[in-house]
């Protein structure tokens, strides 16, 4: 029916007839096939569009080391099984994106396997994308039993078998790629030496006893170890005793006949170390004495740690680290801290970064004082104390005058000193300004980076940029209200100053003028709630 | 100040300290010392690098990242960025790719991160099919290759 034909109808209010009410449905009925038809058409139109741009689209020009760079980013090191598919459904987008995670070897490098049914010859090949010699890329193996069962034999119906020591895990191990990294996670320390047993008969020298020579092993070519236990778990690198409650419940006599078994070429091989546990007995100095290769060394002792080290004898009393250059201690508290830096011996330290436990608060009676940290005896832990290049110290309440007595005369060589955290006097930047320095020039003359981060909303700033004016004085010309600078450029290329609240970065507005001037004087100052920590140690 | 060509024939001059972020212009004007002559940039589109001058701008003044550094070898694999950055890099697909594919050319590593890192949250959880749909990608394979994969990896998926 034309349009002219119903004209009559669709401009007034008459009900059709029989015959035109029928011509009117077809008519409905053609006009819904053609919308039918011209939306198809569109459809069509928009996928040629599409595909057209596609063509064109600059993402087919990418270079296959910039897809697997953004491969890289949506994965960690270690991948488990949802990792691993998603990284297979990365492949399989199209060739291109196969061929770019094919190329980007480091995605296949480390493996977390949770199953049992794992196939040896499987992960070898996976492992094999990683490079085909075992020294192109570091490899990891994390292996991770989380389910709870029996695992000492009773035979409790419900329970399952423990089934921590696997046949493959033991001989991916022995006969598997040759490992950097190695992490086992399991619920018991029961259910790993049934680990240790299942490696045993193909591998005898992993039960280790002090003093025993180890014939050359997969196992010698780790760089870190990493022991979890049960719900003490932390996803700490390196080695992870469970605490001292868990594995001695309340037997503490046992304690003393306790060991940790690992063999010192084992430990002599490590070049970066964690340990982390809350034995303070002499079982860890013993594993420390042999750690004679690290060059980073990070000691956690837990916030259970509140004894003295217990019964240290003569022999652990100097704890050399000939090629360390990088210590951190963390959770420390008063007495412990004191004691480990008087065992170590660390001639090539550069880096030191200490950190403490829940001491930010000022309330905590546990703030540091100068009785305290004047006992660092840094001639004894460094040979030479003035080549110490970076210095983090975090969350921890420094009485006034400590912090001062601290810098002052110390640290000539520092380049980067980063302060988080820590409730401090803002006068000490005045203090900085008017004490003679030992070295003549100012104090830390070639600091390049200060850190202050986590500041209270309260911290007054004067001091601080009063601090960096002496180092490189101003004037504004009279003339033309320009900063004339006295002095050649300052050492201290950026400041970085971060609050514990989000909108105290406001706090900054007034002090506009000296941000402008320091921008001038070559001084980056990045001040924002949100800052990522580049470590450079 | 350093001239510079695009692929469209533009002329940009720019300041050194503002270019010199592009590891790849400033060791040019290391090698090549003072010239009057620009500096043809034949993958670079006037208007990708309108954008780049203008990261470069925003970026003048902080310290040059160490050039030698993979961020990923370091471990700086969190997918945060900055909120400029973030601001900077709400352009549509084309230019998006587009910046990187300049960074990658002109080895500016920070804008090179900051672009992989912007594409890595765009298609973080999904699956193959959503990939190719956000990035009009063309599913190449033919279904038996597609199966094969499958297959060989089949070890390693979630059950």
């Amino acid at each position: 029916m034309t349009p002219s034909a119903i004209f009559h109808l669709a401009h007034s209010n008459a009900v059709p007839t029989t015959p035109e009410t029928k011509q009117i449905r077809e008519g409905i009925q053609t006009l819904e096939d053609k919308a039918a038809d011209l939306r198809a058409q569109l459809q069509e139109l928009e996928s040629q569009l599409q595909q057209h741009r596609g063509i064109l689209s600059p993402i087919r020009l990418m270079p296959l080391e910039v897809l697997g760079h953004i491969f890289s980013l949506v994965l960690p090191d270690i991948l488990d099984e949802v990792d691993r598919t998603y990284l297979i459904g990365l492949s399989l987008v199209c060739r291109s994106w196969y061929e770019a995670a094919r190329a980007t070897l480091r995605l296949w490098r480390g493996v977390e396997l949770k199953r049992y049914d794992i196939n040896f010859d499987r992960i070898m090949a996976w492992y094999g994308h990683s490079g085909s010699s075992d020294d192109i890329l570091p490899k990891s193996l994390k292996w991770v039993v989380t389910r709870w069962h029996d695992c000492q034999g009773r035979n409790y119906r419900r329970i399952p078998r423990c089934e921590s020591a696997n046949p493959t895990l033991a001989r991916l191990l022995v006969e598997g790629p040759v490992l950097d990294h190695l992490t086992i996670k399991v619920p018991s320390t029961e259910c790993y030496r049934r680990i240790m047993n299942s490696i045993h008969p193909v591998e005898p020298h992993l039960v280790m006893e002090p003093g025993q020579s180890f014939p050359p092993s997969r196992w010698a070519s780790l760089r870190s170890l990493t022991l979890g236990f049960g719900s003490e778990w932390t996803e700490n690198t390196r080695l992870h005793l469970p605490l001292l409650k868990n594995a001695f419940g309340d037997e503490w006599r046992l304690l003393d006949a306790a060991r940790v078994l690992i063999p010192p070429a084992f430990l002599n091989n490590l070049t970066t170390f964690e340990l982390s546990c809350d034995w303070t007995h002499r079982h860890i100095l013993e594993l420390l004495q042999h750690c004679i290769n690290v060059k980073e060394l990070v000691l956690n002792m837990g916030s259970y740690a509140g004894s003295r080290l217990l019964a240290i004898p003569d022999s652990l009393q100097n704890l050399p680290f000939p090629r360390l250059r990088t210590l951190r201690l963390r959770h420390l508290r008063r007495t412990w801290s004191m004691e480990m830096f008087g065992l170590v011996r660390a001639p090539r330290l550069r880096h030191l970064d200490i950190s403490f436990t829940n001491m930010a608060d000022p309330s905590n009676k546990h703030t540091l004082d100068l009785d305290v940290l004047r006992h660092i005896n840094w001639e004894s832990l460094m040979k030479k104390w003035e080549d110490l290049r970076t210095l983090r110290i975090h969350d921890v309440h420094i009485a006034s005058d400590a912090l001062h007595a601290f810098l002052v005369n110390q640290l000539p060589a520092l380049t980067r000193l980063t302060l988080d955290n820590v409730m401090f006097d803002p006068q000490l930047f005045s203090y900085l300004r008017s004490t003679p320095f030992l070295f003549g020039g100012k104090y830390f003359p070639v600091l390049e980076t200060l850190e202050i981060l986590n500041l209270p909303a309260d911290f007054d700033l004067t001091h601080l940029f009063n601090f960096f004016r002496d180092r490189r004085p101003w004037y504004k010309a009279k003339h033309n209200d320009q900063t004339v600078f006295e002095a050649p450029p300052d050492s201290i290329t950026r400041l970085v100053l971060t609050y514990r609240e989000q909108e105290k970065v406001s706090i900054l507005d007034p002090y506009a003028d000296v941000l402008g001037v320091l921008k001038d004087a070559g001084v980056y100052v990045q001040a924002d709630t949100r800052y990522e920590m580049v470590d450079v140690m | 100040m350093v001239l510079l060509l695009t692929s469209d024939n533009e002329m940009f001059s720019v300041a050194e300290d503002v270019i010199k972020r592009s590891a790849y212009i400033k060791n040019m004007l290391e090698d090549v010392g003072e010239s009057d002559l620009p500096i043809p940039l034949p993958n670079v589109e006037s208007n990708v690098l309108v954008k780049i001058l203008e990261y470069c701008e925003h970026y003048r003044g902080e310290p040059l990242p160490a050039s030698d550094v993979d961020p990923a070898e370091i471990g700086d694999r969190s997918l945060d960025i900055a909120d400029w950055d973030q601001k900077y890099m709400a352009v549509d697909q084309e230019m998006l790719f587009e910046i990187i594919l300049a960074a990658n050319y002109l080895d500016i590593k920070s804008l090179l991160d900051v672009g992989c890192k912007t594409v890595a949250k765009m298609m973080k959880g999904k699956s193959s099919e959503e990939i190719r749909t956000l990035f009009n990608i063309a599913n190449d394979f033919t279904p038996e290759e597609e199966a094969q994969i499958r297959k060989e990896n089949a070890w390693a998926e979630c059950r």
